[in-house]
């Protein structure tokens, strides 16, 4: 795409937290029994756990008063009780962490499968405007931060809640008093919390970002290692990088020394909790209201609770960035809902009338205004009668099965025009190369074209589906055959094969090691921009379209590479209208008309030879061309 | 948020300027276990200190069951207020010290750490990026990152393996030395017993902790796969595959799903394992120190204390073992991978990795050879050569000329703006001018929102083909190079733009030597001399007499 489309960005909506809830709550209502199960597990598994500290303060009472009576037998049943909750409860942890996984994990790979349907759904106009790379992020970056989140953060919310719950009943059923004494310590939390939760964040998402800055620096120096070396660049970027590593050492210091602040916080609250039972025991045992093995249960029980009330606030950033995460992921799947129209030109992006539905104008006229336009803009006037010989009742028949492009005119920000009433007019079976300095307005006319940009004012008419291939190839994390197929799903493979074939890329097979069940990209054979270009064509040839919109496809390969591509590409036009982006004079050549652009008009246009004859502008850029070739 | 509040914690901060630590000797002996064993001891001003407050951390902590048993019976049992401020002034000095030595130990033993990361860092950039020009980069981009983040990381967390389990062995030795004081059966069970279950729970747990393992790692394959397929975004959209692509991202998406919930089941199983086998175990105890105190040959407060004790050395019973083990599993593999890397001297002429190109024929042979010095001054050079034959001559070029300024068809654009790309150290400002028009980058200056001062982004890759070839193009021509190689530079540019550069780039080389490896016609067309790669064998002989 062109810098213009890249500069100004409209991110995706990042939903807000009553959002999050409501999506979360409408995949979870539909699994409420999942819900119900779990809950029960967890609150089973607690209360098995708390069995042990009573029954060790029931010893401990035994002991007190039967140090004397030495009856082992009450010893040897509190002993089998702690011994059955011991294996209840490990039971019920383990159902725990799976009915707990269960109902998150599935939840989460919900969300972002509805997420990309919805990312696939937008117009592509506003993921363009919002750049690709906003969508490509959530996808990849923050669903692998929600799932990575899930196992560490949902026990430890989960469990510390049901725990803190169940052992601070327990602590009333001993005595009410107890669980008094606990209470003491609840605003040395919150307050430790809301501390934690003002100062942390910022310096963790600091550390986040010297982070990402530290490995933009390598990876820029790793890639551009060649340059880095041809221009002698190497202390400059080591210094670079030893800054930036640095800067993540001291964000790292910092982060570790509010965490160990908050750590301290939550120290004093744990000896706060032990003096306060302490003291309550004290009174109650002195005023004889209690035991001293209630006192001993009700500590045990607060020593159990250390573990899950530190893990529980340990992950509260971590549970932060997985809902900022989460917010951004229900962002896109809300975006989609937001635009009622969205979904009605999305599902047939390119397909016949959608655009077209602003009524074209009759036949006679549109021809009469094509030419007309022609004589406006041009610069040369091509004889008439040469090139466009067709009459107008040709026209109106072609018309149906045309790609048209009538009066349009774009701008990305108001005021600057990057195209100016361009009227152009792609037959069945025809080849049109736009030639044209950069900045022209070629690719933003070959985006509109193709339906991913929608113009500010004209009409386009789409006689069917619409493929556009432009120097941005993907090699898909997958086999060769899935590579092609997503083309066209049920392609056989004789079908794969003989579009491999018309590209020329069977040698290609025949290198891969599993021919089409080689898996290429990240996890596999890594190929040339060239090769990667073939595939792009042969996925062409599969999806069949009416229409092929070539944006400088192969810009990106070497000169004999490019050769070859150029008459693949010429091979895959065959039949269809093509519309054709040329970097190289010789595709314009061989093209069945040109289109000379310059500042978003059309300046010239006709056949090749008409425009050599004309002496034009493109015929001097010709001779150069062909003088040295 | 005050600043009074702030101060105590941001004790012990990084400096500014990087802690300067030991230099890491390595040599041809140096082996993985070795270079972690160096890394451990990298820093000691910083880890000796850091240990010695992570011994008193455990043994404050080993502390707490003693004193709540004490307490209970010198204080609850007795009623006696000045015994119960007694040992609540004696708790609160216990957690006070826990607290303290643990706050500031493990901030000293990270700082070292983090200096011993940063040193480790730097020694592999260097490496990897200060090589002299025309050496290979031995290792793909993805690669070296990875070497220069996750395992310098994963070596330098060795470093706490001289920290944290020393203190979990002083809590070991500490509680156990109590517990033998209080009843030589039940200390003996505890320091013989529970490693020996701990054990064997690990054994017996490690076929679900592999399965784990590998379901974890396909579900991370599957994650991989569909956001992957996000990567395609614009190639899914260009050949209209959308609804392809949401059948498959779901089906990666279920993929991933049902591994991962395989892999949680078999660690919910190893958790629940765990939690039986220490739960029976401290059971078994609690039991016997009763059985024990009913002789009476324990007291009550020692019955609470046995309790509390051997409840809490279970996690450092578990953990001495486990995270030093770890530390160095991961460490000495990071080890040998990174002494790989530094003992490589980079083999000239490798740097193209077999890649499969289907377009590929065998070299024709171009000789490389006085090539370059049979250029007059002032004079441009071409050779008509393409494909593989190109490609063979750069290789051939950068091995013997390493002073001549070599320039890929596809150069590196570094993150920064047009200008920071092109405007290098030592390059006048009125070079670089020259080179953006004669590069035709002027009408970048207008079509860019910040001119030359816009970002470039990543790769150049907020640039369109064009634009990033003609900013790579702009940047060698600043440089004044006495020899300039350039392969294929304007492929991507457009044909009107491409003649508007070839017109310019005499004038710009001046008395310059300029060698064009390319088949474009327009800078051919510019040349003094042209090879052709069918008859170069004695063109070639001749350019060079």
């Amino acid at each position: 795409m062109t810098a213009a489309s890249a500069v100004h960005s409209d991110k995706l909506p990042i939903a807000d937290g009553r959002t999050v809830l409501r999506e979360a709550w409408g995949i979870l209502g539909r699994r409420w029994w999942h819900l119900v199960w779990l809950v029960l597990v967890l609150v089973a598994g607690a209360v098995a756990g708390i069995v042990s500290p009573f029954a060790l303060g029931a010893i401990v009472d035994a002991v007190s008063a039967g140090l004397d009576s030495g009856d082992a037998s009450l010893v040897w049943g509190l002993g089998a009780l702690m011994a059955g909750a011991v294996i209840v409860g490990a039971l019920l942890t383990a159902l725990g962490v799976v009915a707990a996984s269960n109902l998150f994990e599935t939840m989460l790979a919900e969300l972002r499968e509805r997420m990309v349907a919805a990312a696939f759904a937008l117009p592509q106009a506003q993921v363009e405007r919002a750049g690709t790379s906003d969508v490509i992020s959530r996808a990849g970056d923050d669903v692998a931060e929600v799932a990575q989140a899930i196992p560490s953060v949902v026990p430890a919310v989960t469990g510390a809640f049901v725990t803190i719950a169940v052992t601070v009943v327990g602590m009333a059923v001993i005595d009410g008093w107890y669980a008094l004494a606990l209470v003491v310590i609840v605003p040395v939390h919150v307050f430790a919390v809301r501390w934690y939760l003002r100062t942390a964040p910022q310096i963790y998402a600091g550390e986040r970002a010297a982070m990402a800055e530290r490995t933009q620096h390598l990876l820029d120096s790793l890639r551009g290692i060649d340059s880095v070396r041809a221009y002698g660049l190497g202390d400059n970027h080591v210094t670079g990088i030893a800054r930036v590593s640095w800067a993540v050492v001291r964000f790292t210091m910092h982060a570790r020394a509010v965490q160990n602040a908050f750590f301290a916080r939550l120290n004093f609250a744990e000896f706060l909790g032990m003096a306060g039972l302490l003291i309550v025991g004290f009174l109650l045992v002195g005023a004889d209201a209690g035991t001293i093995g209630g006192t001993t249960a009700a500590m045990l029980l607060f020593l159990r609770l250390f573990n899950p009330i530190n893990q529980l606030l340990f992950v509260v950033d971590e549970l932060q960035s997985a809902l900022a995460s989460l917010a951004r992921i229900v962002g896109v799947i809300t975006a989609s809902a937001d635009e009622p129209g969205a979904d009605a030109s999305a599902s047939a992006p390119r397909s016949a009338g959608a655009p077209a539905a602003i009524s074209a104008p009759p036949p006679g006229i549109s021809t009469a205004t094509d030419d007309a336009a022609v004589a406006d803009t041009a610069d040369i006037t091509v004889p008439p009668g040469t090139s466009t010989a067709t009459d107008t009742a040709a026209a109106a028949a072609a018309a149906d099965t045309a790609l048209r492009i009538e009066g349009v005119t774009h701008s990305y920000t108001s005021g600057h025009r990057v195209l100016e009433n361009i009227d152009l007019t792609v037959r069945p079976g025809e080849t049109v190369a736009i030639v044209g300095a950069s900045g022209a307005g070629k690719s933003t006319l070959a985006a509109i074209a193709a339906g991913v940009h929608t113009q500010t004012a004209g009409t386009v008419h789409r006689p069917g589906q619409v493929v556009l291939v432009t120097q941005e190839v993907h090699v898909f994390d997958t086999t060769l055959r899935a590579n092609l197929t997503f083309a066209r799903a049920n392609a056989t493979d004789a079908e794969v094969l003989d579009a491999l074939g018309r590209v020329g890329a069977d040698r290609l097979v025949a290198q891969l090691p599993h021919a089409l069940d080689t898996a290429l990209g990240a996890g596999g054979e890594s190929l040339t921009p060239a090769a990667a270009q073939q595939l792009a064509l042969a996925r062409v040839l599969l999806a069949d379209p009416a229409v092929v919109i070539l944006d400088e496809s192969t810009a990106e390969a070497g000169s004999a590479d490019a050769d070859q591509l150029e008459r693949t590409a010429r091979a895959v036009g065959e039949g269809r209208a093509v519309l054709l982006i040329a970097h190289r004079l010789t595709q314009a050549a061989q093209a069945d008309r040109v289109i000379v652009m310059e500042r978003g008009r059309i300046t010239e246009q006709g056949t090749h030879a008409e425009l050599l004859e004309a002496g034009s502008a493109y015929a001097r850029l010709w001779s150069v061309w062909a003088e040295n070739r | 948020m005050s600043r009074r509040r702030f101060r105590l914690p941001l004790l012990l901060q990084a400096p500014a300027e990087p802690i300067r630590t030991r230099p890491l000797r390595l040599d041809a002996r140096t082996t993985p276990a070795r270079f972690t064993l160096r890394v451990i001891f990298g820093a000691r001003r910083f880890t000796v200190p850091s240990a010695l407050l992570s011994v008193v951390h455990q043994l404050g902590e080993a502390l707490v069951p003693v004193l709540m048993g004490l307490s209970i019976e010198r204080a609850v049992s007795t009623g006696d207020l000045r015994q119960l401020l007694l040992w609540l002034t004696l708790l609160a000095a216990d957690f006070a010290m826990l607290s303290f030595s643990w706050r500031y130990g493990s901030r000293i033993g990270e700082l070292g750490m983090l200096a011993v990361q940063h040193r480790l860092r730097s020694t592999i950039t260097e490496h990897l990026l200060r090589a002299t020009p025309g050496a290979a980069p031995a290792v793909p981009p993805g690669v070296a990152l990875s070497l220069a983040t996750s395992d310098v990381n994963r070596l330098s967390y060795a470093v706490m393996i001289g920290i944290y389990p020393v203190g979990q062995f002083a809590a070991v030795l500490f509680g156990g030395a109590i517990l033998l004081s209080l009843s030589w059966p039940l200390g003996l069970a505890m320091l013989l017993g529970a490693p020996l279950l701990l054990w064997v729970t690990d054994r017996a747990g490690g076929s679900l902790r592999r399965r784990s393992g590998a379901e974890q790692e396909s579900a991370a394959t599957a994650a991989g796969q569909a956001a992957d397929l996000m990567a395609g975004y614009r190639v899914i959209r260009g050949i209209g595959a959308e609804a392809e692509a949401s059948v498959r991202y779901r089906r990666a998406s279920r993929t991933a799903l049902a591994s991962t919930l395989h892999a949680r089941r078999a660690e919910g199983t190893f958790t629940g394992a765990m939690d039986l086998v220490t739960g029976l175990f401290l059971t078994a105890i609690a039991v016997a120190a009763a059985l024990v105190a009913l002789a009476g040959q324990l007291g009550l407060g020692e019955l609470i204390t046995v309790i509390g004790l051997t409840q809490f050395l279970i996690a450092p019973l578990q953990n001495v073992a486990k995270t030093a083990g770890t530390l160095w599993a991961s460490g000495t593999a990071s080890a040998e991978r990174l002494l790989t890397l530094l003992r490589a001297d980079a083999p000239a002429g490798a740097e193209s990795p077999a890649s499969l190109d289907p377009l590929e024929s065998p070299p024709t042979g171009i000789r490389s050879a006085g090539l370059l010095e049979g250029i007059d001054a002032g004079e441009i050079v071409a050779v008509a050569a393409d494909g593989v034959t190109a490609e063979a001559l750069l290789a051939a070029l950068r091995r013997e000329q390493p002073g001549a300024l070599i320039v890929p068809h596809a150069a590196h654009l570094f993150a920064g703006t047009v200008l920071d790309n092109v405007a290098l150290p030592l390059v006048p400002a009125h070079r670089v001018r020259a080179a953006l028009l004669a590069a035709g980058c002027d009408e970048l200056a207008e079509v860019l929102p910040h001119g030359y001062d816009t970002p470039v982004g990543e790769n150049g890759t907020a640039l369109s083909g064009g634009q990033r070839q003609r900013v790579a193009l702009a940047r060698a021509l600043a440089q004044d190079a006495p020899v300039l190689v350039l392969h294929d530079p304007t492929t991507a540019v457009d044909a009107v733009t491409e003649a508007a550069i070839a017109g310019r780039l005499r004038g710009i080389r001046g008395q310059l030597r300029t060698l064009l490896i390319t088949r474009s016609p327009a800078l051919l067309a510019i040349a003094d001399r042209v090879h052709t790669p069918g008859d170069e064998a004695r063109t070639l002989a001749e350019a060079i007499r």
